[in-house]
């Protein structure tokens, strides 16, 4: 028997799809001891299967699929993958080999418990069409949204990654700190950006918003005003700036030198700082922050908030040294002397350009960038002044709106080309028309005038594009003649561009580019000409933006630790762009709120002082602004999820997985609504190649005609893989002889242990109960229990490290008895309709790790659906009634008794009795499996509308080559014994026949019908009599659904089957019967034993009255007689199926329950329904 | 509490010869070897009263056949009483019948706040006085009849016969809405505490009607009210009867005249009316005095009498089961069409022992209550 | 007000109307304490009368469906149990509707929540304080008296 079973691990079957059919023919297969890889498309099984769970769920449905789920997904000869797909398939029959691509989840199956509080936390919102209908969930959800789903873990629904994320060149996770936002979480939002960069403040005032060019909302309206909402969370998070390091700080020794506080600079401290080294800074100006501080005008970014944002950096430890130039007050080689191992050039680009024309040496005339660092610095004022200013870049309409809030009373801009070809930014441009500034277009000045040394007027001409091309694409320019006219001008502010000062630096070798004299870098590793100097920002690129600037300050920083740590300078640094979320925009739901407008101060308050222009956000209006977002990447990666997993089951960087299974045979179930899918398309060719199947959908199969099909499937499938073996020689004496009946007597168990040690672990679900549930008070309450020696709570008991870990303390405590406060239910071996996948788990692990090796009793108390969850607006009623339940639990296990079990071994034989022609095809293919049949047959069997059946002789032997044996129909029959190991006891006259048989088939017309009934239609009468009875309706269909419901959720085994009747199905229906019928037949006898289950009654004939109240509620009991005359009831303990209806008639309490006693329930009610405080006396 | 020296004064058991009469007239031991009042004393002595108790004292059923035999009166019962109540005090597992619905009903009676509704039976005609200081004690009939009502027992119909009979005779009589089991069966199985919140319980009820005389159908109520409770409550001065010893005077003297009823009848002495309260002959007078009946007795009567076979809800089984089989044989073998008995209990258990008859061949003789015999027997007859 | 109420539940469609409730996120106090069993057949009025006598305010017999036991044939058993209980209740003053039997379809959560919520309001309601709480759940303590066993 058991060679059997191995003889058949070895064969293996891949299923591919996840209709009823396929989990039913998997299971089917896993009983008849076939090793199964189980892949669905779905993310649950049954998922999209067209007899849904989701419908109408107290129907067989509902109550059949769970349990059926449930006992696929956890048999140990089962291998589930979910999110799998096939790419293709070698080999041939007998030896396949299948590629596999498995779809990331995001979420780890066996760690998730499904407890939810990811779903509660997570920001992002996202809409899926479920049943016809939009719905809007949590990105992280369950697989059937609001159903229950096996595997029950969460899934996450991931989109790539969201264009404004890929836009930033900082790589701040954009979507990420907006729905943070939508969700009022300004600090975790803050936090989110400072993972990827600092100076938040900063950004979100003058960074050039590269995110909102290519923000997907601009094609619905306009772009999510995405650095308004970046200046609103560093500006309103409560807790402040808080960096975070990646190293201890220090942890790094190697010193490295930046020269420049830009941003360049600044960022590159911060990351190496990060990173755990102390890098110092060297400024030559008195103030920190480059251009920052010189450049960018007061009323853009306000003094306060520059000082906050650089003091957040000093705080994280960044030594910056200001007032000291790098070639003048230090020298470089000096630096290296002093152990700077390390450089990182961002000086800047400071130089102004020349305009080369006359007069510019007069007073009056300033370069923009002295101009700004006075304006910043200090108060100057040009009160009833003619400003112009020459340029048409950013430092130009800053050095222009500047003299506007300095008092100038005109303020004109001199631009040589159009006004589309104006490099600055349109809406600082915009703002300066509106505070009064004047732009001269198409105009460049030809001399500056002026009287006594001192500028008043300005001659300029207009101009017009040449066709000459000049590199970087420009049209040249040239005057127009007599266009010439003059400006009134008391200052003039020269701002034509500025060039690095690299040579101020003094390196000799340094690589500077000629015509811009930008330092020469690696585009990627930002590495000099010379080893560990590295450049990044203007100085690089000549003038250009802050967010560009902090990008190259983070990339030289990596490259500048590669350096130290002497690893490769640009592995995994490819500039290729990851995948960008791709969205219908037609699709998506889109909350019809119009961008939020950026409030500004008015008017005359800006003329009049340098405060600053715009006020920020409202609280109100960013929460909207946020919520205007599209979620393009789904998943926004805000990372709360992981934030609240105690188990850390997400893994957001899970990724698509390729791999190879081998397997003998392939079955394949497209789903109906999968038609178009590659695997039934081409249904045709594949059905061709041996040993694949494609089970064809049919969209109006019924529930019991999928299960039936899967069954029938399933069998077939058997038969191709096995050997046509016949039972073992020994076997078939037994079945010639006949008489004995084979049994293995059970070893007694030891029924009772005195010394009682009682262990109480309370699991925490990964924080879902504990979070609930005061596990000190409930901890402190239980230790007054007798006989419990030790609590401790566990982290998650479904997994194998939970059961070890109870395990080593079973060891060290050496307790005998455990009581589980989890989310487990029940010890019976059972599948009920509310058992979750955790449970099976939970069950199988403790099977595995205390049960099997340790024959420790374990009593299970829900304190999860039954407490926790459903209790969590009352903790402090949830942790009294915790308390009651789990010390009812402890009651409980005090009194359980180890259950002797009687474990039978099966006879691997069948006799049939009667059922033309489906007894004969079920005979016939039992026998191909190599079981001995005997087939009682009322004579000749002839079929007309069946082609498939045939006429057989009276005279035996006819079907032998098949190994059925033809057994003429008795004149009565006694069916004795127990499931698996029945005897027939056929009556011929005088003579008779016994004939072993493990299971047995009737068709109960034929039973029951003249001439010679062997069962009075009452069903009363003996054995069979007594088991067929408890069927109401004889061969009903739904009769054998439940059969089948029983069979899969108490594993019910009367090994009594009924042959369904013919009616009027078609041909191909009756076959799909008959082979779901041999396979019932075939799982039952493959079972390696029959043992009671653990809620089977004990009958006590003792204390028997023998008044049969017990035998009139079940059938399974027996009424026998004593030698004095008294009767007394019998039970085999092997058929009950353990409802307990006898114990509650029963008047002297002679049955008993090993499991779910009287006393037991009753000292559960007690301890239920104890006052707290009583309890620790109990 | 458990003081084994007290115990055996009380009970004589110094007294005992080991002659092992008691052991040859017990019903239980005659059907369980095992069962052995003697061997049990002496295995409680020998332990000095320490140790678990032999379970079998559970089987016990109380019905005092062996004080009745025994030459020197060794109140063997007393003693089972009093082990049982250390044993059940030292937490003993006691196998109780029916799902313990009984006991339960018990203790959930003996709760002070418990305001009873147990008088819906009461039909129209029967006249309750309500100032009268004689109470009749109704007992847990009306109880029993839903506890077995799958068994079809109409105990409560013998309180209504009783209750018309007192109406006949002109005897004023109270009935007390919130009266309590008497206790006996928490007695018996060494329940101690159940039963004196019983007791006490029902005192309180008696002191607030001032009642000064308890008339009751029941044996066990009556024999628990008059010689139980005295020892047990401070100064009782309650005046307890049996029904039987107030109707048999009346209808010698003349003032009380039944009905005809032309029926075979044999009677069966309830243990606690008979061997416990002496009271034999009344009973009988009341049967023969009604027309026409024929009174037949058992092979075993009066002192002798077999018990219904039953233990106070506890521990019944097959072994009880026998007894009560050979009793309903012995009331078959005279011939009767009724079974007469003036306890409910004794109704409950014959009756419960006929049930499941296809099992094993039981005599399925009707069981009456006396009181509901002798009420019939004054109805209305039709002329046949 | 704390109103202890026990539920006999069946293993099948009982349980599964409790576990339904909360996956579905519904609420009921946490005084309602569950007891399951293999099938509500199982318990009988010994039990029930077991459950007020510890105190029980309310008891509820929660099972499957007439004819949809699981095992076939449990549900019709528990009614009979059921009336006996309500009349030995009556009998005993303990107002019968104190134990409800509630027989509904598989997965029915907020049947489930609606039924204990009116049990629990309806005890509440009892005009009689006194039976509020149910009967206490320890019998009232007497003096000792002489030893006579």
């Amino acid at each position: 028997m058991g060679t059997r079973t191995d003889s058949r691990v070895s064969e293996s079957v891949a299923i591919i799809g996840s209709s009823i059919a396929a989990i039913q023919a998997a299971l089917t297969l896993a009983q008849m001891g076939v090793q199964v890889n189980l892949l669905t498309g779905t993310a649950a099984l049954g998922q999209g299967a067209n007899t849904s769970p989701l419908v109408n769920k107290c129907s067989l449905n509902q109550r059949f699929l769970w349990p059926l789920f449930l006992q696929a997904s956890s048999h140990p000869l089962i291998t589930l993958y979910t999110n799998a797909e096939i790419e293709s398939i070698q080999g041939t029959k007998g030896d396949f080999n299948i590629q596999v691509i498995k779809y990331p989840r995001y979420i780890h199956e066996d760690l998730c418990t499904g407890c939810g509080r990811c779903q509660v936390e997570c920001s992002a919102k996202v809409t899926s069409v479920l049943g016809g209908q939009k719905v809007t969930h949590a990105a992280i959800h369950t697989p059937l949204l609001e159903e229950r789903s096996v595997p029950s873990a969460y899934v996450i629904d991931k989109n790539g990654f969201a264009p404004c994320h890929v836009a930033c060149p900082l790589g701040i996770n954009v979507q990420g700190f907006i729905s943070l936002l939508s969700n009022g979480k300004i600090d975790r939002a803050l936090a989110l950006i400072n993972e990827a960069a600092p100076l938040s403040g900063i950004l979100g005032r003058v960074c050039t918003h590269p995110c909102e060019d290519n923000c997907n909302r601009g094609k619905v309206d306009s772009a999510v005003s995405i650095r308004a909402l970046h200046r609103y969370a560093a500006d309103n998070a409560s807790r402040g700036i808080k960096y975070s390091r990646r190293y201890p700080v220090g942890s790094r020794k190697e010193k490295i030198a930046i020269v420049g506080s830009g941003p360049a600079g600044l960022t590159a401290a911060w990351e190496l700082t990060r990173l755990g080294y102390s890098p110092t800074i060297f400024e030559s100006h008195g103030v920190i922050g480059g251009m920052l501080a010189t450049g960018i005008p007061r009323f853009r970014l306000p003094r306060e908030i520059r000082e906050r944002e650089i003091e957040s950096l000093t705080e994280l430890g960044i030594d910056i040294r200001t007032g000291i130039t790098v070639g003048r007050d230090v020298t470089f080689s000096y630096l290296k002397e002093r152990g700077y191992r390390a450089f990182f050039l961002s000086i800047g680009a400071e130089l102004n350009n020349k305009i080369d024309i006359p007069g510019e040496e007069l007073d009056g005339v300033v370069d923009c960038m002295s101009l700004l660092l006075t304006l910043n610095l200090k108060v100057v004022t040009f009160a009833g002044q003619n400003v112009v200013a020459i340029g048409g870049g950013n430092a130009a309409i800053d050095a222009a709106r500047s003299a506007v809030r300095s008092g100038a009373r005109g303020v004109t801009i001199l631009y040589r080309r159009t006004q589309a070809e104006m490099p600055a930014n349109i809406e600082e441009v915009r703002e300066g028309i509106k505070e009064g500034i004047k732009i001269e277009y198409n105009t460049v000045p030809v001399e500056i005038m002026g009287d006594a040394g001192r500028v008043n007027r300005i001659r300029c001409q207009q101009t017009r594009p040449t066709e000459e091309i000049m590199e970087g694409g420009a049209h040249g320019l040239e005057p127009i003649p007599g266009t010439e006219f003059l400006i009134e001008a008391d200052h003039v502010v020269v701002a034509v561009g500025q060039i690095p000062n690299a040579s101020q630096l003094k390196i000799e070798n340094l690589a500077i580019s000629p015509g811009t004299s930008t330092i020469q870098v690696n585009p990627l590793t930002f590495e000099t000409s010379i080893p560990g100097v590295f450049a990044g920002g203007d100085c690089v690129t000549g003038p250009n933006n802050v967010v560009e600037a902090m990008a190259a300050g983070l990339k030289a920083s990596d490259s500048i630790n590669r350096y130290l740590l002497g690893q490769d300078m640009v592995a995994g640094r490819g500039l290729e762009p990851p995948k960008i979320a791709e969205i219908d925009i037609g699709a998506v739901e889109v909350l019809p709120y119009e961008r939020a407008r950026m409030p500004v101060i008015w008017l005359k308050k800006r003329i009049s002082s340098f405060e600053e222009t715009t006020t920020g956000l409202s609280a109100r209006a960013a929460q909207r602004e946020a919520q205007r977002c599209l979620n393009c990447a789904l998943c926004s990666q805000c990372m709360e999820c992981t934030r609240v997993c105690e188990m850390n089951a997400v893994f957001h960087d899970d990724s698509v997985k390729h791999f190879e299974i081998g397997s003998k045979v392939i079955l394949k179930f497209p789903s109906v609504d999968l038609k178009s899918d590659a695997s039934a398309a081409n249904h045709g060719k594949e059905d061709t190649v041996d040993g694949i199947h494609v089970v064809s959908p049919n969209g109006n199969d019924d529930l019991t005609r999928q299960v039936v099909k899967g069954m029938a499937v399933a069998f077939k499938t058997a038969i191709e893989i096995k050997p046509n073996e016949v039972e073992g020689i020994q076997e078939q004496e037994l079945l010639e002889t006949g008489i004995v009946l084979k049994h293995d007597h059970p070893i007694p168990e030891e029924t009772e242990d005195k010394c009682q040690r009682i262990g109480v672990f309370l699991c925490r679900c990964g924080g879902s109960i504990s979070s609930v549930i005061d596990f000190r008070t409930v901890a402190r309450k239980l230790s007054g229990l007798p006989g419990v020696i030790y609590i401790r709570e566990i982290a998650q008991a479904c997994t194998e490290a939970g059961a070890r870990e109870i395990e080593s303390q079973l060891a060290e405590w050496q307790l005998n008895r455990v009581v589980l406060a989890a989310c487990r239910c029940c010890n019976l071996d059972q599948v009920c309709y509310s058992c979750t996948d955790r449970r099976m788990m939970c069950q199988k692990y403790l099977n595995q790790y205390l049960i099997l090796p340790h024959k420790t009793i374990v009593e299970f108390v829900n304190i999860r659906e039954q407490c926790a969850w459903v209790h969590k607006d009352d903790p402090q009623g949830a942790t009294r009634k915790a308390v009651k339940i789990i010390s009812s639990g402890v009651s409980r296990i005090r009194l359980t008794t180890l259950a002797t079990h009687q474990n039978t071994s099966i006879l691997h034989s069948v006799i049939i009795i009667g059922g033309k022609p489906t007894g004969i095809n079920a005979a016939k293919a039992l026998a191909s499996q190599g079981y001995r049949v005997n087939y009682v047959s009322r004579g000749i069997v002839k079929q007309g509308n069946h082609e498939h059946s045939e006429v057989i002789p009276p005279t035996p032997g006819h079907l032998n080559e098949e190994e059925v044996t033809i057994v003429p129909w008795p004149d009565a029959m006694e069916l004795h014994g127990t499931p698996g190991n029945y005897e027939a006891v056929l009556k011929y006259g005088s003579l008779f026949k016994r004939v072993p048989a493990g299971a047995v088939l009737v068709d109960i017309q034929e039973l029951t019908k003249d001439p010679s009934p062997l069962v009075t239609t009452a069903y009363s009468g003996g054995l069979i009599g007594r088991i067929l009875s408890r069927r109401n309706n004889s061969d009903d269909i739904t009769d054998i659904a439940n059969d089948f419901l029983r069979e899969v959720t108490i594993k019910e085994a009367s090994g009594i089957f009924v042959l369904a009747h013919d009616g009027d199905k078609s041909l191909q229906e009756q076959v799909l019967h008959e082979l779901a019928l041999a396979a019932r037949v075939s799982t039952f006898l493959e079972k390696a034993s029959i043992s009671s289950r653990a809620t089977a009654v004990n009958i006590d004939s003792k204390l028997c009255r023998g008044c049969g109240d017990c035998a009139d509620v079940c059938p399974y009991i027996e009424m026998k007689g004593r030698e004095d005359g008294t009767a007394y009831a019998s039970v085999d303990k092997a058929l009950c199926i353990g409802c307990g209806a006898c114990i509650a008639r029963c008047p002297t309490g002679a049955i008993t329950q090993p499991i779910q006693s009287d006393k037991q329930i009753i000292s559960t009610v007690h301890s239920m329904l104890h006052t707290s405080k009583k309890l620790v006396e109990v | 509490m458990f003081d084994l020296q007290n115990i055996i004064t009380d009970t004589g058991i110094r007294l005992c010869l080991d002659c092992g009469k008691c052991t040859v007239v017990c019903p239980v031991a005659k059907y369980d070897v095992e069962f052995n009042p003697r061997l049990i004393v002496q295995g409680v002595l020998a332990q000095n009263g320490k140790g678990p108790m032999d379970e079998k004292i559970w089987s016990c059923i109380n019905c005092s056949m062996c004080v009745e035999r025994c030459n020197y009166n060794v109140k063997f019962t007393d003693f089972i009483r009093s082990v049982r109540c250390k044993a059940l005090a030292e937490g003993a597992e006691i196998q109780y019948s029916h799902g313990g619905t009984p006991q339960t009903i018990m203790h959930i009676m003996a709760h002070s706040d418990i305001r009873q509704n147990r008088l819906n039976w009461l039909p129209e005609d029967i006249e309750v006085h309500k100032q009268s200081d004689t109470a009749f004690f109704v007992g847990c009939a009306p109880y029993f009849d839903v506890i077995f009502s799958n068994l079809g027992v109409k105990t409560a119909e013998g309180t209504k016969g009783a209750l018309r009979l007192l109406n006949l005779v002109q005897i004023p009589f109270t009935l007390l809405p919130n009266e309590r089991c008497c206790g006996r069966d928490l007695l018996l199985m060494g329940d101690r505490d159940g039963f004196l919140s019983l007791a006490q319980a029902n005192m309180h009820e008696f002191r607030r009607k001032g009642i000064k005389k308890i008339i009751t159908n029941c044996p066990e109520c009556y024999y628990t009210l008059k010689v139980d409770y005295p020892k047990f409550l401070e100064n009782w001065d309650i005046d307890v009867l049996h029904l039987t010893e107030v109707i048999a005077p009346l209808i010698e003297n003349g003032q009380l005249k039944l009905g005809r009823l032309r029926q075979k009848v044999t009677y069966h002495d309830p243990c606690t009316l008979g061997r416990y309260s002496r009271i034999f002959d009344q009973p009988r007078r009341i049967l023969n005095s009604m027309e026409g009946l024929e009174m037949v007795e058992m092979a075993d009567n009066r002192e002798k009498a077999l018990c219904c076979g039953a233990s106070p809800w506890v521990n019944c089984s097959v072994i009880n089961r026998q007894i009560q089989k050979e009793r309903l044989g012995q009331a078959g073998a005279t011939g009767a069409d009724i079974l007469v008995t003036a306890c409910p209990k004794c109704q409950i258990h014959l009756i419960c022992a006929q049930k499941g008859s296809e099992n094993n061949d039981i005599c399925q003789i009707e069981i009456r209550d006396i009181f509901d015999l002798a009420a019939q027997s004054l109805l209305p007859q039709e002329v046949s | 007000m704390y109103t202890e109420l026990l539920v006999f539940a069946c293993n099948w469609d009982g349980w599964s109307c409790i576990e339904t409730a909360t996956n579905l996120g519904l609420s009921y106090p946490a005084s309602v304490k569950v007891v399951r069993v293999s099938c509500i057949s199982r318990i009988n009025v010994g039990l029930i009368l077991k459950a007020f006598e510890f105190g029980a305010a309310g008891v509820m017999l929660l099972g499957c469906e007439q004819g949809k036991c699981h095992f076939g044939v449990g549900s019709e058993y528990i009614t009979r149990e059921y009336e006996k209980a309500r009349r030995i209740l009556n009998m005993l003053g303990i107002w019968e509707g104190r134990l409800i039997l509630v027989q509904i379809p598989a997965f029915d959560g907020h049947e489930f929540v609606r039924q204990v919520t009116k049990l629990i309001t309806e005890i509440t309601q009892i005009p009689s304080p006194k039976y509020a709480r149910g009967i206490s759940p320890r019998p009232a303590q007497y003096s000792k008296v002489d030893s006579y066993l």
